[in-house]
């Protein structure tokens, strides 16, 4: 066992209300430089739809990941041999196009403007060139279904849905949506590390989050292209790879990082994990079917003396091992299975999980009301309007089994706690539905406290991170401050 | 080292050199003019020097001596017709070469004339015509099938004779076809090939010389070429050899990554506006 | 004493301010080693500049190596003539792929708005000494055949007399102007490199093939951990 702690994430789908806080946050933050403009380490996406950049969820075209072949484990886009031949054009990069080209508007025009008969406007011009553009495509162009026949028909989750079921995406008073926020998941697999030929990337040892190291990256692009979720971004204008940090800065002095923060819905939390990296590789050989299950075998039991054990011998500090014990992630995730994690079918082992959305439907109708006493609890599970097929393929690796029982858990403890407060469900239904959901009234009260009565101090549980003594101890903190993450503090070295 | 101190050592070397070609004049003359020229011997590559003396004036010897080229482009009479005799042929440039040192030269000259020609005479009576075996390792040697002896380069790396198949031979040097002719004949080339004396030629082969029976084999290779005609260069087949490995060489990028992306946002507006609007 | 200067002093300074201003450059501001590589601005046209581009001038460049290395084994190989035209034409197939990428890539970066927003004085004058410098070589490689051997012959004995620090410049002497040009502009290119984007070249990933896939750093190591 090599036990290692890893800060992970999960996202409550049926929380997000899709009101992009935390992207402007990050933006804020972090990307509102030169070359990162059109950079969105935190983005949320409209479900069913293409997200962004464009399809990203194709691996057909963008060739994220990895894949097995005879029993090993292969970067789908360039692998070792392949990275010789292609560091000059890299094929699986996706270009500017397939993001947007980011822009403004020539406001000073307002003022400016000579006089004449008509109002003056604003015309959008580009942040790249500084000439007027056509905007063709922006971070959340499909946004609420927005170009539907465009995007969200083109949603590659939409495999093995019905004809009826595809139809009803976009027929009025039937189509249905959710919201996908997405950051970088901080994966223990992570193929833009593995396929970094300058070794730029790297996981940090202490807490997991994947960094690229900015005065080693050289610009090859491969990690752009190996991330199957599309979260490494190139600066066009430093020449450098960028992605999000987890706010470590914030993280290493006790907040939570920008979009957990800003969160309106409290969706996000965030906590420590212990897992055991010596069975990464093995887990990742799994067949699909079985990923999800492996991959949480994986995150091992804080309270177990054996593995608190472990993780002493393996230098972690009992401050983390205490914060893993009050993690919620480790609820939701290990405890509940209710967190599942994104395209785990990827192999890259992503640390963000997400709880499967149950809106809009929760009861089944008959005759047009509302039965609260049906003796099938759950179909109306399959009958929502989001179908579970596609939340299988989005969550599941296509599997329909780990999305279920986290929806009928769910819709377990919605019913038990109807049954405590309005009192239309009866008791003794609602201990049958939690029974059938493999859950206990314990552990419902539990779930419906961290999901609704969170506080800030329950959603992020942040281990002490004592980076700054570490720092002190090899480097100047000034030094450190330019070896870590992103930003610069000398040219992009575009000219002399 | 620094930039002040490889300065430094580039004109201590350049002094070196000029040290060096401090000699007596008549190590000079057989160095520099006794692989063209003979001093009542008759003519080789250039002409025979006895009564040089007479024929010219001092002034313009010594000028013609320090930069051949430079005379002629001065459009001297006597200077042209020179050149003109010897088929366009120009007295290569001696490096270093003085006032001084031509001077000297001079003076040597016209007293080995006095002294009834010292320098090489004509070596007995005419020799045997060469045998085709001979002309044959001339090719060999000239087209670089067989080494140089002392590790000369193949003459086929800067020399054309119009007898060679294919792409033929270089053209960083002059053509060879009619060497023969130009240079004196088989004595003339002997004499040449023994010390070349062009700055070219003798930066490669002074220090690695051609034997005796190679120079014996080229001078029958070239004999045998002399009658043929010279050949252009084949710069455009080469050039055109060139530009259809390349066209061929892209067609096959295009092959080996056809599957590269090109975009899919493009596209998926694209197959949406020729589907229309449902 | 003009040839000198050019042929016996130039490659020195050259060399000098390329050592000096590239180590300086990695120490101090490594940041700025990059390839800047533009395709996520403009993908089609990238691929069918760089990649004729890069890999012609790795053949030619390797060329002119093994000539400046082994110009022995070079002569042997080139004994028979048909070996050496196929040299002769495969080097020039590389020369003409380097000459075709790289005006397809100075095409691409002054018709693309978005490109010319990245590019800098520097990096015009980088294409301009490379287009000078290749098109001349194409046109050595044609005008005076075969320079696969006469390289070798000449300028091998030459480079080695640079890199013993005895320059002796008489078998590059009396070489044509066209080849003169070729080796003062890769004097002033080498001169200039490291001042410019293409320090790249020095930075080409190296361990990764051997590398554990996965890169860990820990704090209080030094050196990035191999994961499990």
């Amino acid at each position: 066992m090599n036990v290692r702690s890893q800060i992970s994430m999960v996202f409550h789908l049926d929380k997000c209300i899709g009101c992009h806080t935390c992207s402007v946050a990050c933006k804020n933050v972090w990307t509102d430089r030169k070359g990162a403009e059109y950079m969105w380490w935190n983005n949320v996406e409209t479900k069913p739809g293409t997200g962004y950049p464009t399809l990203w969820e194709d691996q057909e075209e963008y060739q994220g990941g990895w894949e097995v072949s005879d029993g090993k484990l292969r970067l789908k886009s360039t692998s070792k041999k392949k990275i010789v031949f292609n560091i000059f054009h890299n094929p699986h990069m996706p270009s500017i196009d397939d993001y947007y080209e980011p822009w403004t508007y020539n406001y000073e025009h307002l003022f400016d403007a000579p006089a004449g008969d008509d109002q003056p406007v604003a015309r959008p011009i580009s942040q790249i060139t500084g000439e007027l553009v056509q905007i063709e495509s922006g971070p959340n162009w499909d946004d609420d279904l927005g170009g539907s026949p465009v995007y969200a028909a083109n949603d590659p989750n939409l495999e093995g849905l019905s004809e009826e079921q595809r139809e009803q995406l976009s027929s009025v008073e039937r189509l249905v949506y959710f919201y996908l926020p997405r950051i970088c998941n901080h994966c223990l697999n992570p193929s833009c590390v593995a396929s970094c030929p300058s070794g730029a990337l790297y996981k940090r040892g202490q807490d997991g989050i994947v960094l690229v190291d900015q005065n080693r990256c050289r610009a090859w692009r491969s990690c752009i292209a190996a991330c199957p979720y599309k979260k490494v971004y190139y600066n066009w204008f430093a020449g450098k790879a960028e992605k999000c940090i987890l706010c470590y800065p914030r993280l290493e002095t006790g907040q939570a990082p920008a979009c957990f923060h800003s969160c309106v819905g409290r969706i996000r939390y965030l906590g420590v994990l212990l897992y055991d990296a010596s069975r990464i590789e093995e887990v990742a050989l799994k067949k699909d079917s079985e990923l999800v299950e492996a991959h949480r075998s994986l995150i091992l039991d804080p309270h177990d003396p054996e593995v608190i054990a472990a993780a002493r011998a393996a230098g972690i500090d009992e401050g983390v091992l205490e914060s893993a014990r009050k993690s919620p992630v480790f609820k939701f995730v290990k405890e509940w299975k209710m967190a599942l994690p994104p395209h785990i079918e990827y192999r890259t082992m992503p640390m963000l999980f997400y709880v499967p959305p149950l809106s809009p439907v929760i009861s089944s109708r008959v005759n047009g009301l509302v039965d609260f006493d049906s003796t099938d609890f759950f179909h109306d599970i399959d009958e929502s309007r989001v179908p579970v097929r596609f939340l299988a393929n989005l969550l599941g690796a296509g599997e329909e089994r780990e999305v279920r029982y986290a929806l009928r858990k769910q819709k377990a403890v919605r019913w038990w706690r109807r049954a405590q407060t309005a009192g239309d469900v009866s008791q003794e239904t609602a201990l049958r539905m939690l029974e059938e959901a493999d859950c206990t009234p314990e552990q419902a009260e539990a779930i419906y406290q961290l999901t609704s009565l969170c506080t800030f101090e329950d959603r992020f549980v942040i281990p002490p991170m004592h980076r700054e003594q570490v720092i002190e101890q090899r480097q100047s903190p000034r030094q450190a401050q330019s070896s870590a993450g992103f930003g610069f503090t000398t040219g992009t070295g575009r000219s002399i | 080292m620094t930039v002040h101190g490889s300065i430094g050592f580039s004109c201590a070397m350049l002094f070196l050199a000029a040290g060096l070609s401090a000699q007596s004049p008549a190590e000079d003359y057989a160095q520099s003019c006794a692989m063209c020229h003979t001093i009542g011997g008759g003519p080789l590559a250039g002409p025979d020097l006895a009564g040089m003396s007479s024929r010219r004036e001092r002034a313009w010897l010594v000028r013609f001596i320090v930069d051949p080229q430079a005379v002629i482009d001065s459009g001297d009479a006597t200077a042209k017709a020179l050149v003109q005799s010897y088929q366009g042929m120009v007295m290569p440039a001696i490096p270093d070469m003085t006032p001084e040192r031509a001077t000297a030269l001079v003076d040597y000259v016209r007293q080995q004339e006095g002294n009834g020609g010292a320098a090489k005479t004509a070596q007995g009576a005419a020799p045997e015509p060469f045998t085709p075996q001979e002309a044959e390792r001339g090719e060999a040697l000239f087209s670089g099938l067989e080494p140089f002896e002392a590790g000369g380069t193949a003459c086929i790396a800067c020399h054309d004779t119009g007898g060679l198949p294919l792409l033929g031979g270089g053209s960083l040097g002059p053509s060879l076809t009619h060497v023969f002719q130009r240079l004196g004949g088989r004595k003339g080339l002997e004499t040449w090939l023994a010390s070349p004396p062009t700055p070219a030629m003798a930066s490669l082969y002074r220090r690695k010389p051609f034997s005796e029976q190679e120079i014996t084999a080229l001078i029958a290779y070239f004999e045998a070429r002399a009658a043929g005609q010279a050949k252009p260069a084949k710069h455009a087949d080469f050039l055109l050899l060139g530009s259809a490995g390349t066209v061929l060489l892209l067609f096959i990028f295009h092959l080996l990554w056809r599957e590269r992306f090109h975009g899919v946002r493009a596209r998926l507006v694209r197959q949406y506006r020729t589907r229309g609007v449902q | 004493m003009f040839d000198t200067l050019l042929f016996g002093v130039l490659p020195y300074v050259a060399m000098f301010t390329f050592f000096l201003v590239t180590i300086q450059r990695y120490r101090q501001r490594s940041f700025s080693y990059s390839s800047l590589s533009s395709q996520f601005l403009e993908n089609r046209k990238h691929f069918w500049s760089l990649v004729p581009f890069h890999y012609g001038i790795l053949v030619v460049l390797t060329g002119h190596i093994v000539a400046f290395l082994f110009p022995r084994e070079l002569l042997a190989f080139n004994s028979r003539p048909v070996r050496l035209y196929i040299l002769e034409i495969a080097a020039l197939t590389g020369g003409l792929m380097t000459l075709v990428g790289l005006m397809s890539a100075i095409f691409r970066r002054a018709t693309t708005a978005k490109i010319r927003t990245v590019t800098t004085v520097s990096d015009w004058l980088v294409y301009a000494m490379l287009t000078l410098q290749v098109a001349n070589g194409v046109y050595v490689a044609v005008v005076h055949p075969w320079g696969s051997s006469w390289f070798a012959a000449s300028v091998s004995p030459y480079l080695w007399s640079l890199a013993r620090l005895t320059p002796d410049i008489t078998t590059i002497a009396p070489l044509p102007w066209g080849v003169k040009l070729h080796i003062v502009n890769a004097y002033l290119l080498i001169g200039f490199f490291p001042f410019t984007r293409l320090v790249h070249v020095l930075v080409i990933p190296n361990v990764y093939l051997w590398r554990k896939p996965q890169v860990v750093r820990w704090p209080g190591r030094s050196r990035p951990y191999p994961a499990a």
